[in-house]
């Protein structure tokens, strides 16, 4: 990796978190435009910013986390609490009998919630990302998304889905090649509410090493990155399900 | 301060530690990567900040001074600890390497795997301004340590996760081409 000598790893990270003055952001500005190795220092910096912002998005307590805040519970509360979960667990163990059929979709549903604060809450909003090109992953995802949309749409139910992939998953995308093109494409005519995404770091870096453009399956939209993308609908309250 | 006041602002007081609480819970996990020691350190940093809340001047920087005191009560901890050395430069080893182990082949174990092993005086900087969004100013004041040490350990954690992650994800995913006629 290149090093620009002008500007330490210090200011560049200032510049990043927003800690310099308009000027000096202003002169880190004119030198990019000038310096694709400071573009890469910086694009660097903010992808591992990137990075740590999303492998500890969802680490948050449980919302049905009891407070804490006094501890003082009385003997009777305990009591009816414990019986409580004595009918919890043989309820969910009923439960699990009867719907044992189903656990696959069922744990994918535990997934799903509600996007708060958006107009319509009705709506789920489910994003479903690969980034393998194991055939049996795309087998699971494609069955899921089909799974997903029909059963909604049987229930009159909406819902949205954002499909995306990035490094080799990029495969599932490729037209011409993938094996499952025919029932994406299937899907995709189908269902207006599932969306093709692929990652546009991963295209820009297979096209460099390749020279070649790589050419996506019809209604496939390419997103800034991967990363980005899933970072930006879980900020938007998007369920996130890694297949 | 008559009763009614002290009751009413120790009331919302509470309110607005609990509202803190998942985030405290988050950057003790970020720093412990323990789930169990986070949930007492998040709850050590709420009962400490309910009895000192006396203390905050400026109800305004209640965040800030909320995650010093958790970071006063992770310090405690580990120094209470006789397996712990030296808070500043302890380095977690876990055995796990990212390239060959199959669980870390993803973006989210990758990156808490190379957080983990950042010195712990890295790591703690590093968390407070990339998930909790502080000013270098405000993580000064929370970690009691100069602002050109703040930039000098996030400028150290970021480079070690530059040369670990962006290397780690070239290596990873090696790319199949395939000619398109």
């Amino acid at each position: 990796m290149k090093y620009n000598n002008n500007y330490s790893d210090e200011i560049l990270n200032a510049y990043i978190d927003n800690e310099l003055s308009h000027d000096e952001r202003e002169q880190i500005l004119s030198a990019l435009r000038q310096d694709k190795d400071l573009t890469q220092r910086i694009c660097d910096l903010q992808k591992v910013r990137g990075l740590v912002q999303l492998a500890f998005a969802h680490e948050t307590l449980a919302n049905n986390q009891p407070n804490k805040i006094n501890p003082h519970v009385s003997t009777g509360y305990r009591f009816v609490a414990g019986v409580l979960l004595i009918f919890g667990v043989f309820i969910g163990w009923f439960a699990n009998q009867a719907y044992r059929t189903e656990s696959d979709h069922l744990k994918l549903a535990e997934h799903i919630r509600k996007v708060p604060g958006t107009k319509n809450n009705n709506t789920w909003h489910v994003m479903l990302h690969v980034s393998n090109n194991d055939p049996r992953r795309f087998d699971v995802l494609l069955s899921e998304t089909e799974y997903l949309l029909q059963s909604h749409k049987e229930k009159n139910q909406a819902i949205e889905i954002e499909l995306l992939a990035n490094g080799k998953g990029i495969d599932l995308l490729q037209d011409g090649t993938s094996a499952q093109a025919e029932k994406l494409v299937m899907l995709t005519n189908k269902f207006s509410n599932l969306t093709l995404s692929a990652c546009g770091v991963t295209l820009e870096r297979l096209e460099k090493e390749t020279g070649h453009q790589f050419v996506l399956l019809p209604k496939t939209k390419i997103v800034r990155s991967a990363i980005y993308q899933v970072t930006k609908r879980q900020k938007e309250g998007w369920s996130y399900i890694r297949i | 301060m008559n009763p009614l006041n002290l009751l009413l602002k120790n009331r919302e007081l509470k309110q607005q530690l609990e509202q803190l609480r998942p985030r405290l819970y988050r950057l003790a996990f970020s720093w412990s990567q323990n789930h169990a020691l986070s949930d007492d350190l998040t709850q050590d940093t709420i009962i400490k900040a309910l009895k000192n809340y006396q203390q905050l001047n400026d109800t305004k920087k209640l965040d800030s001074w909320a995650f010093s005191i958790l970071h006063n009560c992770y310090c405690d901890y580990f120094r209470q600890n006789k397996n712990f050395d030296d808070i500043d430069n302890y380095e977690f080893e876990d055995g796990h390497q990212p390239d060959t182990d199959y669980e870390h082949n993803s973006v989210t174990h990758a990156v808490r795997a190379a957080v983990n092993k950042l010195p712990t005086n890295q790591c703690q900087v590093l968390t407070l301004i990339d998930l909790e969004g502080f000013s270098y100013a405000e993580v000064s004041q929370i970690l009691d340590i100069p602002i050109g040490t703040v930039m000098s350990r996030l400028c150290r954690a970021r480079q070690t996760l530059t040369s670990k992650l962006l290397d780690y994800s070239d290596k990873t995913q090696p790319v199949n081409l395939r000619r398109i006629k």
